[in-house]
């Protein structure tokens, strides 16, 4: 069995469980309610600047297509994969002996854990944003060629958040639990990600340093592909390839290293 | 137990609950600066915006600001150290009131001042920190400061406590519970103006956040003593029916006969 059909194996299995058991599911519906909420505090905020400022674009976008991308930005935030968490609790508990003894390596499981998790929460939560965003503003600010640039994009995009992310979920290794370190990095992401605003409104100097991080290819780039499919598609695709290559290597890195500190310490 | 002691008595159960906390140095104090830094990423989210659009119906990024100190303040003094607050609903769900309706003290202020929340002590920094940092501190405004928390921690209190109490009535209403207190504080960290129509009426009457979120204009910038009273009078009124709501519902609470114990 190759390796891709053990990681499609596991990513089914998970991605089915996330519907197998209702009650469990019926209680992540709370990040549901918040994106509903913060929907509409957005276009609340945002059908207010626009009038403000006496205009029907602002950073490239009318606003149902703003609200789109904000639609966009919270469906990847809102079903990204906790790393630490599952990680801290194999490390605590000794767990992560019978997880290594797998016959699938461990940094395939997760991403393929992380992906059947995933995956249909962001169609979920992209869906309900998406009919909040219709029913607010009377329009369907996006067609089947911006669900497609941004599906296509959040691929990579995803594959960037998750290797970012389990990298510094693995300093559990060291650190045992590694909350904090990846509470910051989810901050980071919510602003210089462009959750919240997009890179076109931000201030020159902060926008030409958030375009140099990934931060933005995980966030603002899929999610203002709903605004602008395929608009500098190539560009972003090959910068979140080159990025990915970048985050592997650092991935692989501290993979080693955290496992031979396990066997230094007889784990 | 002498007078004294009785009186002595709530400051030390808050300092033992706080006690459990420090157990675990490490861990509280990481988990008070991620809070402080969260509160701030949305201030930094904020000032965003404001670089951009200066001013938006009056609301300048100083206001915002203030509506984050005043925000901030009330409801981690509120969820901190009333830290079995947010847990309220599942306790009355799973039963597991018992221990506190066998001793000899006030069953709701003992239930929820038995607990600290770490992460809302981070809150409880934030707030007055902007304070002091960024909103021109002075006697007379700190005397507003003061009352625009209190008055914004009272609406909290007595909300979050009428939604809790719903569990007596509603059975599982957890779910529930933390839906609706996060809607709450979301409409809470906007600025008022921005919210018209329907959903203004909508702030002003189930969902109070508009009490809260038109606090920094109307306490602090120009201290509007209409909509003082009106706070205040609507806090009481609340508060009256959310006491009201947990009286009626301990009528009704049926123990979970779950062994508990008390260190």
């Amino acid at each position: 069995m190759t390796t891709l059909r053990k990681v499609w194996a596991v990513s089914s299995a998970y991605a089915r469980s996330v519907w197998a058991y209702p009650g469990a599911e019926a209680l992540r519906t709370i990040f549901l309610v918040f994106l509903v909420v913060i929907l509409i505090v957005f276009l609340a905020l945002w059908r207010t600047t626009y009038s403000t400022m006496d205009t029907g674009s602002l950073g490239g976008m009318r606003l149902p297509q703003m609200l789109e991308y904000l639609a966009g930005t919270e469906a990847i935030v809102l079903s990204a994969p906790a790393f630490a968490d599952r990680i801290g609790d194999d490390v605590r508990t000794g767990g992560l002996a019978v997880q290594l003894t797998r016959p699938i390596s461990y940094i395939a499981f997760q991403f393929a854990v992380a992906a059947g998790e995933s995956w249909p929460r962001l169609a979920l939560n992209l869906a309900v944003g998406s009919l909040v965003v219709a029913l607010a503003t009377g329009s369907v600010p996006v067609g089947p060629a911006g669900i497609l640039a941004y599906l296509m994009a959040y691929v990579p995009a995803f594959l960037l958040y998750a290797s970012l992310f389990l990298a510094l979920a693995l300093t559990s290794f060291w650190l045992e639990d590694a909350w904090a370190v990846t509470f910051l990095a989810s901050r980071s992401v919510m602003i210089l990600g462009g959750l919240l605003v997009p890179l076109s409104l931000f201030p020159p100097v902060l926008a030409r340093i958030a375009q140099i991080l990934p931060l933005q290819l995980m966030v603002y780039g899929p999610a203002q592909q709903l605004a602008h499919p395929f608009q500098d598609f190539g560009g972003l695709m090959l910068q979140e390839a080159i990025w990915l290559l970048v985050l592997f290597a650092l991935l692989a890195f501290i993979y080693r290293k955290g496992v031979s500190a396990l066997h230094v310490q007889g784990g | 137990m002498s007078k004294a002691d009785r009186r002595r008595f709530w400051p030390r159960l808050m300092l033992a609950a706080m006690r459990a906390q420090l157990a675990y140095p490490g861990a509280f104090w990481l988990t008070i600066l991620a809070m402080v830094l969260n509160d701030g990423v949305w201030l930094a989210f904020w000032w965003l915006y404001f670089s951009r659009f200066p001013v938006i119906r009056g609301w300048r990024l100083e206001d915002v600001a203030a509506l984050w100190a005043i925000g901030a303040s009330a409801l981690g003094l509120v969820q901190g150290f009333g830290g079995n607050l947010s847990r309220l609903a599942r306790l009355i769900t799973q039963g597991e009131l018992d221990v506190y309706l066998s001793l000899p003290k006030p069953v709701l202020p003992h239930l929820l001042l038995s607990r600290v929340n770490v992460a809302s002590l981070g809150d409880v920094i934030f707030g007055p920190l902007v304070f002091l940092l960024f909103l021109h501190p002075s006697l007379v405004r700190l005397g507003l400061f003061v009352l625009a928390v209190a008055l914004a921690g009272a609406i909290f209190l007595a909300f979050l406590l009428l939604l809790h109490t719903m569990a007596f009535f509603l059975g599982r209403a957890d779910l529930l519970a933390d839906q609706v207190t996060i809607s709450m504080v979301t409409f809470s960290t906007y600025p008022s103006p921005i919210f018209q129509g329907g959903l203004r009426l909508v702030l002003f009457t189930l969902l109070p956040a508009g009490f809260i979120n038109t606090m920094p204009v109307s306490i602090l910038r120009s201290p509007d003593p209409r909509f003082i009273a009106a706070t205040a009078a609507f806090a009481l009124l609340l508060s009256l029916l959310a006491l009201l709501a947990w009286r009626q519902g301990l009528k009704r609470y049926a123990s979970g006969n779950l062994f508990q114990a008390r260190l």
